[in-house]
């Protein structure tokens, strides 16, 4: 595992705090990497060099995971030896927050859910009520009447934006016939 | 110098103008939110560069950075937390500062030192840029290959604490960059046989995700709540600035020369340009015992330093297309989407655009004064902004920023993924910046290094042929074993073989 001691950048303390935050233990980490590498090979096999040629496609991304799964391996042994008793994986802190895990899967569904249904609701739908279900959750439903003005303002802004100034061609969906 | 007057013009128009104010109170804002950095920032404007005309484009990124580098200070100063990681090296400073009754001295040194800062680095651009890049027509792909791969190792061993985590995010970005179709047979390599993934993943929903929605999914998870500003009001911040400032004029010089050298190197951003000011500055001193208890002089040796740093980042970006940090990482992206591919042969084709970039360099930095002042006066209300607010409208930002590249939400799912992955990385201790630099820098490393074998019909010792390529692979094979002969340093140091 990573030491707690303060990071350090060519002999300064290093800018951010969050390298010391582990989560999961580097030797688990270094196990995902080795497995990458070798399913790199798995997928470029059928890669073929081309008439004349020493080097094909599969080379650059073979080198990769070559070099990957010797960091990997490294990364393996310092986990195991700095390991000291602690668990191979340990929840972030916020997990064990019913809320604040909430909050991370709802921005992951909002993102789904945007992906899935914009083509057919259309943008305008799809944001407001995209951004009405995120305000609301994260502020609370007492604040639901401002949360829907301020989705309503920033879908409007959004829209004016982006469709009418960038000429970006934002879905209407269920809305065609009141295009702007 | 007909050039420099030519590009004049092509800043000094009411459109442009818009832009770069637009784009400054756009930086400021995004600066001074804890947690929205001046790389968000960026990331957050290509979707919109992407619909406006070069000039416009670049100033605008360029204005937006230089702000949000300042602006960082802002909650810094008043409430210990700082507003980009650029401003990190000084916040303990900077808050003992306010502690002390001194926080409208804190910001001006902060606002007076940035602006002198970015100037130096502007002029340091203004005139290396364009002499290097006569240097950098003689390189073959050799030497692109070397500074290709120089770059990424710099990226990967500054940018963290940890080489093997750097290198292995570094891996991570070149990997990302082979999806689609191989560039000398035109294969598929990892498309899953999707026909948007032909293309190969365009790194500004890749840049969005890892930058913007990482952060999005850092802040909604966040424990601890934002404090509250205690400074009731701010005074003027010029009282008693010129004579800081003229006392501390050395400090000013060697804080803008250490940020545009730093800068300058690969993978070493504004960030890493304060810490090491800060640290030079305390060791120098005639006054050390005095760090830390909120003295003045680190402030204007980093404040100069990370503003400074900004331009140095785009001389190796601009002369190499070797990006400096993650915002020009981002930068080269939209030189490519503009068609001024980075390189010595931009000089050439489009002087004009290069030298407006290095005029507006000028121009965002004279601009951060009025521009920082009024964010300081207002920098209570601005750190009231509800981060609960303020981050769906940003998801909301990040969605249609990536939906406009191609028109399809299959970007939305390219950002989503690597927000995610990004956001895992952070948390274990893996860099993010080397991923996005792997990602840029991957075809170019790729593309030179085969061509550079088929040259060669696969003899590796040709790489070391030429005279600067054989330095520059020297260089990269010299960093990449420094670990090593660290570790074995040390050892010989420690009877114990412990560290």
């Amino acid at each position: 595992m990573t030491s707690r001691r303060r990071p350090t950048c060519a002999g300064f303390p290093f800018p951010s705090d969050r390298g010391v935050l582990v989560k999961v233990n580097d030797a688990l980490s270094g196990v995902l990497f080795v497995g990458l590498a070798g399913l790199i090979f798995f997928l470029t096999r059928s890669i073929t060099l081309m008439p004349g040629q020493d080097y094909g496609g599969d080379f650059f991304p073979r080198s990769i995971a070559v070099i990957m799964a010797l960091l990997g391996c490294s990364l393996i042994y310092t986990g195991i030896r700095d390991r000291e008793g602690q668990a191979w994986a340990t929840p972030l802190e916020w997990m064990r927050s019913p809320k604040h895990a909430s909050n991370f899967a709802l921005v992951v569904a909002a993102l789904i859910f945007y992906i899935w249904v914009s083509d057919d609701l259309g943008f305008a739908i799809t944001a407001f009520i995209t951004l009405f279900a995120l305000l609301v959750w994260l502020r609370g439903l007492a604040f639901w009447f401002s949360s829907a003005v301020i989705s309503l303002l920033s879908m409007l802004a959004i829209q004016q934006f982006f469709g009418q100034l960038l000429r970006v061609p934002l879905p209407w969906g269920v809305l065609q016939a009141y295009s702007w | 110098m007909d050039i420099f007057l030519q590009a004049i013009p092509l800043v000094f128009n009411p459109y442009v103008m818009t832009v770069i104010l637009l784009s400054g109170l756009f930086g400021l804002f995004m600066g001074a939110i804890p947690g929205l950095s001046a790389t968000m920032a960026t990331a957050l404007l290509v979707p919109v560069t992407f619909f406006i005309p070069p000039v416009p484009a670049l100033a605008a990124v360029v204005t937006a950075t230089a702000m949000a580098i300042f602006a960082g200070d802002l909650p810094g100063a008043l409430l210990r937390i700082p507003g980009t990681p650029a401003s990190a090296a000084y916040t303990d400073e900077a808050y003992a500062m306010t502690r002390k009754g001194h926080a409208e001295l804190a910001l001006g040194a902060g606002l007076a030192s940035a602006v002198i800062g970015g100037l130096f680095g502007a002029v340091v651009l203004t005139f290396s840029a364009p002499m290097l890049a006569k240097i950098a027509l003689n390189f073959s792909s050799y030497e692109y290959f070397w500074l290709a791969l120089l770059g990424l190792t710099c990226a990967a061993f500054i940018s963290t604490d940890n080489p093997v985590k750097g290198a292995l995010s570094l891996l991570i970005g070149l990997l990302i960059a082979t999806v689609g179709l191989d560039p000398m047979s035109g294969q598929a390599r990892f498309t899953f046989s999707s026909v948007e993934l032909m293309g190969g993943v365009n790194f500004i929903p890749a840049m969005i995700g890892m930058f913007a929605l990482a952060e999005v999914f850092r802040t909604v998870t966040a424990i601890k709540p934002l404090p509250m500003v205690k400074q009731r009001t701010i005074g003027n911040v010029f009282s008693g600035l010129g004579t800081v400032l003229y006392k501390y004029k050395k400090n000013l010089l060697r804080g803008s020369v250490i940020g545009t050298l730093v800068g300058a190197l690969p993978g070493a951003g504004s960030d890493i340009a304060a810490w090491i000011s800060y640290a030079v500055s305390k060791k120098f001193s005639k006054e050390p015992e005095k760090f830390g208890t909120g003295h003045v002089e680190g402030l204007v040796d980093a404040g100069s330093s990370n503003n400074a740093g900004l331009g140095g980042t785009w001389v190796p970006a601009l002369v190499f297309g070797i990006p400096g940090d993650s915002i020009t990482a981002i930068v080269i992206g939209v030189l490519y989407v503009k068609g001024m591919n980075p390189g010595p042969t931009v000089f050439l084709q489009h002087p004009e655009l290069i030298y407006a970039v290095f005029v507006s360099f000028f121009v965002a930095n004279l601009l951060l004064l009025p521009l920082g002042y009024l964010a300081i006066k207002s920098s209570k209300q601005l750190l009231r902004v509800p981060r609960n607010i303020l981050m769906p409208i940003i998801l909301m930002f990040c969605i249609v920023g990536t939906f406009a590249i191609n028109n399809t939400v299959f970007g939305v799912g390219i950002m989503l993924v690597l927000g995610i992955v990004a956001y895992l990385m952070e948390e274990n201790g893996f860099p993010i910046a080397p991923a996005i630099l792997g990602l840029v820098l991957g075809g170019l490393l790729e593309d030179s290094f085969m061509t550079s074998m088929i040259k060669a019909n696969g003899d590796f010792l040709t790489f070391f042929e030429r005279p600067v390529s054989a330095f520059l692979g020297a260089v990269t094979i010299l960093i990449w074993l420094s670990p090593l002969f660290l570790k074995w340093r040390r050892r010989g140091m420690s009877p114990a073989g412990d560290t």
